[in-house]
């Protein structure tokens, strides 16, 4: 502060040479002596009171010297180094914002490139199902066709086996029943040549298709 | 009892009391320390004591109501201020009510004031007396509006010596940014004239500049004190009508009290904005000057 160490004197040298110590010693007098006289004096805003002055300068400039210390300094660091703090947090706050703005912007992308891969691997996945699917039911129907072709061709193996039977049964009750009516003219060698032709003609014959 | 402005007066002016209700009168003291004695040769006091061996200087000083208030805003400004920079150091915010309130107006003074009138990098400097002058004045305009107190700026020789303070102020700080002659030859901006009419017209300019900075600093002292005073003055005028009408009828007596207190209200509600003008003017203008003396052109 070097300002108010070269104008302070000045002023109070001044104020000193305006005033002057009579004149102080005067007023201060004056003050006492008038006492309540003073009422009836006419009000004058402009007179000038030179102890006042005198005790107004040094109270003004003891309160600007010790507050320069104690309160105006640091208030001035202290409002410099809030406005730094705050410009700075604007600064990165701004810095951040631009971040996460193209943060956000890489993640889109990404999200993006990911959600067609995602289409295309549920297209993909649908596709094989459609297709394990058709086959499934396609080797479905081949196995009951096969199973179908098995059965039918035991159930042609069994009626073949029971018409064999059949016919065989037949033929013998045929044979025994004829050889009932006519036991009495026929020698066991005939009888025996009789079952050979019957045997043979029903085995040329073939049985019927069932479908 | 008719109405007087003196007495109305006596009550907005300096005493050398505190009148205080019931009559009791709170007597000041008159501080004797003595005298000290000087040779006779010695600056300053030798302008007056010429051609004396000795001069005595009384050290008599007359406590005024005025002085006790202004010691009282002094003990306010500590009480505020220093815990304030304390609490704030480092670049705090500020807490509570009143620390926030004090904050904006050192805040405002700070970026609205001292900014633009004197620039961003030579503003820190001053702050401190601008600071110092808004609440010094601030404060004593507001101790007005306290009962038994009064406005300490209510009297020239406050504003007077504020106002000298800040011509050393706004002079010095013109000295110390462009020298003792570049300051004073820069009062008068640089023109083209050539000839013995450049030069009287330059000298007759300068004088002219050199009256008006002195001119500005004496505006700046009576504008304070010619507000402070006529608005105390209007309010005790304004009152003492009910002490003049006191003797009369009591139905006219009734009726101005309540217009009386209410006009009081009214007009303290004013003051209480010309507190905080003035001193925002007060200190604006100061800014304003020492702006103009640091960048001259």
């Amino acid at each position: 502060m070097a300002l108010f160490r070269q104008v302070l004197p000045l002023v109070l040298g001044g104020l000193l040479i305006c005033a002057g110590p009579q004149r102080i010693v005067s007023c201060a007098e004056s003050h006492a002596e008038r006492g309540e006289a003073n009422v009836a004096e006419s009000v004058n805003p402009l007179d000038f009171k030179a102890d006042l002055a005198l005790w107004t300068a040094v109270v003004f400039v003891g309160v600007l010297v010790v507050l320069r210390k104690f309160a105006w300094k640091p208030l001035v660091e202290a409002l410099d180094q809030r406005e730094n703090h705050v410009r700075q947090e604007i600064l990165e706050a701004e810095n951040a914002n631009q971040e996460a703005k193209r943060l956000l912007a890489e993640y889109q992308k990404r999200m993006a490139a990911v959600e067609g891969e995602v289409r295309a691997i549920l297209e993909r996945a649908r596709k094989d199902a459609q297709t394990m699917s058709e086959e499934l039911i396609a080797k479905a129907r081949q196995e009951a066709e096969a199973e179908y072709q098995r059965k039918l061709a035991e159930i042609e193996q069994a009626a073949d086996q029971a018409l064999k039977e059949l016919t065989q049964r037949s033929a013998t009750l045929a044979v025994e029943l004829a050889g009932k009516i006519i036991s009495a003219r026929l020698d066991p060698a005939a009888h025996q040549r009789i079952i050979e032709q019957a045997l043979g003609s029903i085995a040329e014959l073939k049985p019927p298709k069932l479908n | 009892m008719g109405l007087d402005i003196a007495v109305a007066g006596e009550h907005v002016k300096d005493a050398t009391a505190f009148h205080l209700p019931f009559g009791i009168h709170l007597d000041l003291p008159l501080i004797d320390l003595g005298t000290i004695q000087v040779p006779g040769g010695t600056f300053p006091f030798s302008l007056f004591g010429a051609g004396r061996e000795v001069i005595e200087i009384p050290l008599r000083i007359q406590l005024t109501k005025f002085m006790v208030i202004e010691l009282a805003v002094a003990v306010l400004m500590f009480l505020i201020f220093i815990p304030m920079a304390w609490h704030l150091r480092g670049g705090r915010p500020p807490r509570g009510r009143l620390m926030t309130f004090f904050d904006a107006i050192l805040c405002y003074i700070r970026n609205h004031v001292a900014r633009p009138a004197i620039g961003e990098h030579e503003a820190g400097r001053f702050l401190p007396f601008l600071w110092n002058v808004f609440f010094f004045v601030l404060f004593c305009n507001l101790m007005g509006l306290l009962p038994w107190a009064g406005s300490p700026t209510g009297s020239l020789s406050v504003t007077g010596v504020l106002a000298l303070l800040t011509f050393g102020a706004v002079v010095g700080a013109g000295i110390q940014e462009h020298g003792l002659l570049g300051y004073f030859k820069g009062l008068v901006p640089r023109m083209d004239m050539k000839g013995a009419l450049g030069i009287v017209l330059v000298i007759m300019l300068w004088f002219i500049e050199l009256a008006g900075l002195c001119i500005k600093h004496a505006v700046l002292a009576v504008r304070l004190m010619a507000n402070m005073f006529a608005g105390h003055l209007v309010l005790a005028v304004i009152l003492s009508f009910i002490a003049a009408v006191a003797s009369m009828w009591m139905i006219l007596w009734f009726g101005v009290t309540v217009a009386s207190v209410a006009g009081q209200v009214a007009l303290m509600m004013l003051e209480l904005f010309v507190a905080f003008l003035q001193a925002y003017i007060f200190t604006f203008l100061a800014a304003l000057f020492i702006g103009m003396s640091v960048h001259q052109h």
